[in-house]
């Protein structure tokens, strides 16, 4: 039962590392390296300026704060590295004005907030983008952004927002003073990027007067090349700049996960060398203790194959029971096993080491509630369970296991001399 | 090397003839017959033994167990194998059984060179030529007394439908009662359980019953009703080999070798053998 209890949860870390590989892909953030001790500063003190700088605000109780930008020129030195196959920038601020409401959202600590409007500026040719940290917005009305959007007053913007502020495709709002015509709708699976704006890029620097972008995410061209992209990038940017891959953060998710397997490894050998030796051992005693028997039933005539079958119908029996009852501890304790190899995701991703939006929002006095979607977060090996091939490794198990047992009553069968044997048991 | 041309299923309804009628009509006409034929059948030796030899290597020495022996033993005959313990009565006895391979020597049992048979013929000669008894009875514990008698026919295979009726016939011709058929060897006593052993024995009809110490583990009375039923297959139309350290048995034996030292000092016939009597027989059969 552990032996397939092992197997299955071997072949489920193996998937589960598979995953984690194609999940974190091959981009690379980069964020001004500023934000690092900003961020701290924020967490202790949540008063700050909203604007091109670092800072922040508080809006209800939820903390905002506004990264160190990228300047535009790093950002065209950035697109020109060579292994850069494309980059995404994200530029993320609060409306402030409060001209534009934005939806009740749940904070950590259980508390209703009226979340702030985030305005995020995209390139405008952007047929797919991100918008805070991660989630993939989905249109739902209107259009999206084209290029010949890059420096137009128009807006995509958040169904929550919409309903909220009564708007729809078409619609006109004021924000930071220029009028936004809607151009489309769309809903997202976060609570926090639900409540949101999304404008063209060069729009987004005009009306916040910002020169340049929170973040950018480099992609390479692929997995393998995303570490040696990274790198290329660190020298050309210098310390000014956190460079790193989503490998990086993921770090301690692929380790945790490889321990769990070569746990999992280690513990499914020794298991099986147990249930090997365990079986061995059964079978020596139970052919030791029928050795007189052996000898009777040779000194009655009984041929070795007549001997042998007996025992190996007395093996392959023991082998079905064993199998039966591995299927019934599986099925009720294969869960419980799963339980102690799994791995907390949540709590081994690299949260310190930047992410692909630039606003960071914290509930006052409760842990960091990053918009930062983590798409690992659901990292965790199946429960052990019967499954096909838990049910064929226990049936193989149970012949492999039997036929090895069955060689030692052929051992035993062949080697036993009955006169010597009853003369012992005569003695 | 040939087997007996009719089937172990003839051979039995041969034999088991004479019992049923000594045990239930014990005619002085029948008696007679059967003296007759068994004076007749003696004549021919089923057991022919040319300096037969079973030497062993213990630290560095040769132990002759058994040295040079030569003898022939009639069929029909109970035959007494005496001598003190390590004489190599036993290692004679599994000579006779095919169960070890004399180191030289000739052995002819039934017409079959015992040396010289091997493999599945070795197998079969055990099986369809010799009966063994034991001292410690050698049953098979988590079998029924009834179970341990159909055994050696389970082996053979063959009629399986007759096994159980057989098995039933031979425990009750030995003794015991219907009610202890299924009972496992452990809640049998011991002379109950030897019973079983010599059914067990019989129940391919072989031409020679091998015994060691058969009554060795018996208080004296149900050892006397052992030795008894085994005087009674002899005169049924087996050879009985009895290796014992009990000169009592002597007195029933036809012939009576003493070993010493693995070599036979003495074979005495014996002319007076006392013949169970029809009373004796069914008392024993029945105790």
């Amino acid at each position: 039962m552990f032996v397939a209890a092992m197997t299955s949860l071997s072949a489920n870390s193996q998937r589960e590392l598979d995953a984690v590989h194609k999940q974190v892909g091959n981009t690379i953030s980069i964020t001004s390296a500023e934000n690092d001790a900003a961020k701290i500063t924020s967490g202790n003190n949540s008063g700050g300026n909203p604007g091109g700088g670092p800072g922040g605000g508080s809006i209800a109780g939820v903390g905002i704060f506004s990264p160190t930008t990228i300047p535009n020129d790093v950002v065209t030195k950035i697109k020109s590295v060579p292994g850069v196959a494309s980059t995404q920038e994200s530029l993320v601020r609060p409306d402030q004005d409060g001209n534009i409401q934005g939806g009740t959202i749940t904070a950590p600590n259980g508390q209703q907030v009226n979340a702030p409007v985030a305005v995020n500026g995209i390139s405008s040719d952007s047929t797919n983008f991100t918008i805070l940290g991660g989630s993939t917005p989905t249109l739902v009305a209107g259009r999206g952004l084209r290029a010949s959007d890059a420096n137009a007053d128009v807006a995509l913007v958040s169904q929550s927002v919409a309903q909220e502020n009564n708007l729809h495709v078409g619609s006109i709002f004021t924000l930071k003073g220029t009028k936004f015509t809607v151009v489309g709708l769309y809903t997202t699976s976060n609570q926090l990027a639900d409540s949101s704006i999304v404008i063209p890029m060069a729009t987004m620097q005009k009306v916040f007067g910002i020169n340049g972008v929170d973040s950018i995410t480099a992609t390479a061209a692929s997995y393998e090349q995303a570490d040696a992209v990274a790198a290329t990038l660190r020298k050309a940017l210098g310390s000014q700049y956190d460079v790193v891959s989503q490998a990086d953060q993921y770090t301690k998710v692929f380790s945790a996960l490889q321990i769990a397997q070569t746990s999992i490894e280690v513990a499914l050998v020794i298991s099986f060398l147990i249930a090997a030796a365990v079986t061995i051992f059964a079978v020596v005693m139970l052919v030791r203790e029928r050795i007189v028997e052996i000898a009777i039933l040779r000194t009655l005539g009984a041929s070795h194959w007549q001997v042998l079958r007996q025992f190996w119908i007395e093996i392959a029996g023991l082998s079905a029971t064993a199998a039966a009852l591995a299927v019934f501890l599986l099925v009720t304790l294969g869960p419980f096993i799963s339980q102690k190899f799994d791995i907390d995701p949540s709590s081994l991703v690299n949260n310190n080491s930047g992410s692909g939006s630039g606003v960071f929002f914290q509930t006052v006095g409760g842990p960091a509630a990053s918009s930062s979607s983590n798409a690992l977060s659901n990292v965790h090996l199946a429960a052990a369970g019967l499954t096909p091939q838990t049910l064929l490794i226990i049936l193989g198990m149970s012949i492999g296991l039997a036929l090895v047992a069955s060689l030692i009553p052929t051992w035993f069968v062949s080697h036993t001399q009955p006169a010597r044997v009853l003369r012992q048991a005569a003695a | 090397m040939s087997m007996s041309s009719s089937s172990p299923q003839e051979r039995a309804e041969e034999r088991d003839k004479l019992p049923e009628g000594a045990a239930t009509e014990p005619t002085e006409t029948t008696a007679q017959v059967t003296e007759r034929t068994a004076e007749k059948v003696a004549e021919k030796a089923i057991i022919v033994a040319e300096g037969l030899s079973r030497h062993f290597m213990q630290a560095g020495e040769v132990i002759k167990a058994v040295d040079e022996v030569s003898f022939k033993i009639a069929s029909r005959q109970l035959v007494a194998i005496t001598g003190p313990s390590g004489c190599g009565k036993t290692t004679l006895m599994y000579l006779l059984g095919g169960l070890e391979r004399p180191t030289s020597g000739t052995l002819l049992i039934d017409g079959i060179d015992v040396p010289a048979i091997k493999g599945r013929e070795e197998d079969a000669f055990r099986r369809a030529k010799v009966g063994f008894i034991f001292q410690s009875f050698n049953l098979i514990p988590d079998l029924s007394a009834l179970e341990n008698v159909m055994l050696p026919m389970e082996i053979v295979g063959k009629g399986s439908e007759n096994h159980h009726a057989r098995a039933r016939r031979l425990l009750l011709r030995v003794g015991l009662d219907e009610k202890r058929h299924l009972h496992r060897p452990g809640k049998l006593s011991g002379g109950q359980q030897q019973r079983v052993a010599i059914a067990r024995a019989l129940a391919n009809n072989p031409a020679v019953i091998l015994a060691d110490e058969p009554t060795g583990n018996l208080d004296s009375k149900t050892g006397r009703n052992i030795v008894e039923l085994l005087s009674q297959l002899s005169h049924q139309g087996r050879t009985v080999i009895v290796v014992t350290h009990d000169r009592s048995i002597a007195r029933l034996a036809d012939k009576r070798m003493e070993l010493e030292d693995g070599r036979i000092i003495s074979i005495k016939q014996n002319s007076n053998r006392a013949k169970p009597n029809a009373a004796t027989m069914i008392s024993a059969a029945r105790k």
